[in-house]
């Protein structure tokens, strides 16, 4: 039951889901690219908004490039391989999690460890614009903020799905917050201030996905690189805290399931 | 520390736990908590504002011990408590009152342990991956169960000769039929040798000789691998061809728990079914039996063993109407439990 059966496990599983991903090759293909373009087109409209503006309190085309780069390869890694983060408050309403507790395997790592063949092409599309965008003095911090942003996601997923032992119906509700979430972090970090950015950063933290982290390769600071690791932690421990407090809350279910 | 090792009497205890009891309940409830709201916007409305609950107790003080190698079967209507007792024997959900124990383990505090040594198929869920053939989802049940690649190999090879699947595993489970489907649901449950497998309404939805298949399978567990198999079913034929032993829930309670012949002996009443060649214009009267309808085409009576054995109305019906054939069955089960409840 230790670290390396579980590693083991999870890498069996995703190798499953990428074979039945692939009984349906033109689907694979179609989505992932699609993503790839999607992402494009954000960043296309982005440089079109800074030919005409030139910047947005201090920060650039450049900044923004940046800041897509982490956030697309943060939610590639989360929405990826822990796809089922978000889908937690679903699997609580309709009984679901009944198969993975009949399992000897930890109930949550089994629960969220899905693969998810569009995000793939975030990832890839978050590892191009690095290349061309992070500077090489900074590429290990990309590399940090890209891990920290996904385990920040995985995490506040975890969070507000876990309502739903609490809530029993939460599946709109978590997902809704989970894409605000998400737009607030593809947002620059200077277009707020005040209140607002303080609850972005510390309380609803998404602006710790991408924001800070480009502010951090603008100035970098000891001190702020404390506060990403700290609060994306704290979240994490948060997560695992209140999904296991849920579970002792769940009630089952009889509805009729398949397994993709 | 004192060169005393606590790990042979230990396992000789677990052991011995084992063989007096594979599962242990006691004292054991269960309550959910359900959201009290009348019919109409305006009350939806009001309840919004002022929720009100209303605690539910689904199973309610029981208690069982089951011996390992036993073969228990769970009966009760819609709603009886059976599968939430058996998903608190799997840690599946928590009790809100009482201890379990299953093969010595707390099913909720010991949750991970305890499931590499049960197995449990659910009728109405499917745990093979949909799209991929049965051996893939074999081969990430061993990961899971942390198999050794020899003998996963070596029980799977057995397993696909009893359950006669070796046309079957390679194909999408997509394409598979619900009785083939799960034979190889079966064989995913019982890869790691458990010593308890838990079974709810395995042959919902199957047909009979797809029933029987299964019936044979789970028979064939219980005596060659001493398999502790607890069957939840709503079909009688299933508990009585299975299990010597039979537990009866009815809101939450343990009504009846002994033989199934003890439990037949205590129903009085069969129904018995004529369907006629020609139409009968006056049928025979006999004290004990109830005339439950009368078509030009069928008689169907319900008859009180007791008052009049099942061979008299018979030769009284021979001998009075030109019968075509003859349908003999056990009352609903629904009406058994009420039975056994008076």
């Amino acid at each position: 039951m230790g670290v390396r059966s579980n590693f083991a496990f999870i890498v069996k599983y995703f190798q499953l889901e990428l074979a039945a991903a692939m009984e349906y090759k033109a689907n694979f293909l179609i989505q992932s690219v699609g993503m790839f373009f999607n992402d494009v087109f954000w960043v296309f409209f982005w440089w079109l908004f800074f030919q005409r503006f030139g910047n947005l309190n201090g920060w650039g085309f450049n900044e923004v490039a940046i800041l897509w780069a982490i956030t697309t390869t943060s939610f590639g890694l989360c929405s990826g391989f822990f796809n089922s983060s978000g889908k937690i408050a679903r699997h609580i309403e309709e009984g679901k999690l009944d198969y993975y507790l009949t399992l000897p395997k930890n109930v949550l790592l089994h629960v969220i460890s899905r693969f998810n063949y569009p995000a793939i092409g975030d990832l890839a599309f978050g590892i191009c614009v690095a290349f061309f965008f992070v500077p090489a003095q900074h590429a290990w911090l990309f590399v940090v903020s890209s891990l920290l942003g996904a385990l920040m996601l995985i995490s506040f997923g975890i969070v507000v799905n876990s309502l739903g032992f609490w809530f029993g119906r939460f599946k709109e509700a978590a997902s809704a917050s989970r894409d605000c979430f998400l737009i607030i972090s593809s947002y620059p970090l200077s277009i707020f201030g005040g209140l607002t950015k303080f609850f972005i950063i510390f309380i609803f933290p998404a602006g710790m996905v991408s924001g800070v982290p480009v502010a951090l390769m603008r100035d970098f600071s000891w001190v702020w690189m404390g506060y990403m690791v700290g609060v994306t932690l704290g979240f994490f421990l948060l997560a695992i805290g209140m999904f296991y407090a849920g579970l002792k809350r769940y009630e089952s279910g009889n509805t009729i399931m398949m397994r993709g | 520390m004192l060169g005393v090792s606590l790990a042979k009497p230990l396992n000789t205890l677990i052991l011995a736990y084992r063989l007096m009891n594979a599962i242990d309940v006691r004292g054991v409830s269960k309550d959910f908590t359900a959201k009290v709201k009348p019919p109409g916007l305006w009350n939806s409305l009001k309840s919004l504002a002022r929720p009100q609950y209303k605690n539910v107790r689904a199973v309610k003080n029981i208690n069982i011990q089951i011996k390992q190698g036993e073969l228990v079967g769970f009966i009760g209507p819609n709603g009886a408590g059976k599968s939430t007792a058996i998903k608190m024997m799997t840690g599946i959900l928590h009790p809100s009152r009482g201890k379990i124990k299953v093969l010595g383990y707390n099913p909720q505090e010991q949750r991970q342990d305890l499931a590499f040594h049960i197995g449990a198929i659910f009728g109405q869920r499917q745990q093979l991956l949909y799209h991929l053939p049965a051996m893939d989802t074999f081969e990430l049940f061993a990961k899971v169960y942390e198999l050794d690649d020899g003998d996963f190999r070596k029980r799977v090879g057995e397993l696909v000769k009893i359950f006669k699947i070796d046309e079957l595993v390679n194909t999408p489970v997509r394409k598979l039929s619900l009785g083939q489907r799960m034979r190889c649901e079966f064989v995913a449950s019982i890869l790691h040798k458990p010593e308890v497998l838990f079974l709810d309404e395995p042959t919902i939805g199957l047909d009979i000789i797809a029933k029987r298949r299964v019936r044979e399978l789970v028979k064939k567990l219980n005596k060659e691998e001493n398999l502790t198999v607890i069957l939840t079913s709503h079909d009688l034929d299933d508990i009585e061809e299975l299990c010597p032993r039979v537990i009866v829930i009815n809101k939450g309670k343990v009504l009846y728990d002994g033989s199934m012949e003890k439990m037949r002996k205590r129903i009085t009443t069969k129904i018995v079914e004529f369907h006629l060649a020609e139409q009968a214009n006056k049928i025979p009267t006999i004290p004990g039996v109830k005339v439950l309808a009368h078509t030009p085409a069928l008689v169907k009576l319900e008859v009180n063993k007791r008052r009049a054995p099942v061979r008299k109305v018979l030769s009284a019906f021979m001998a009075a109407c030109k019968v075509a054939d003859v349908v003999i069955e056990e009352p609903p089960i629904e009406e058994i439990i009420e039975k056994l409840y008076q």
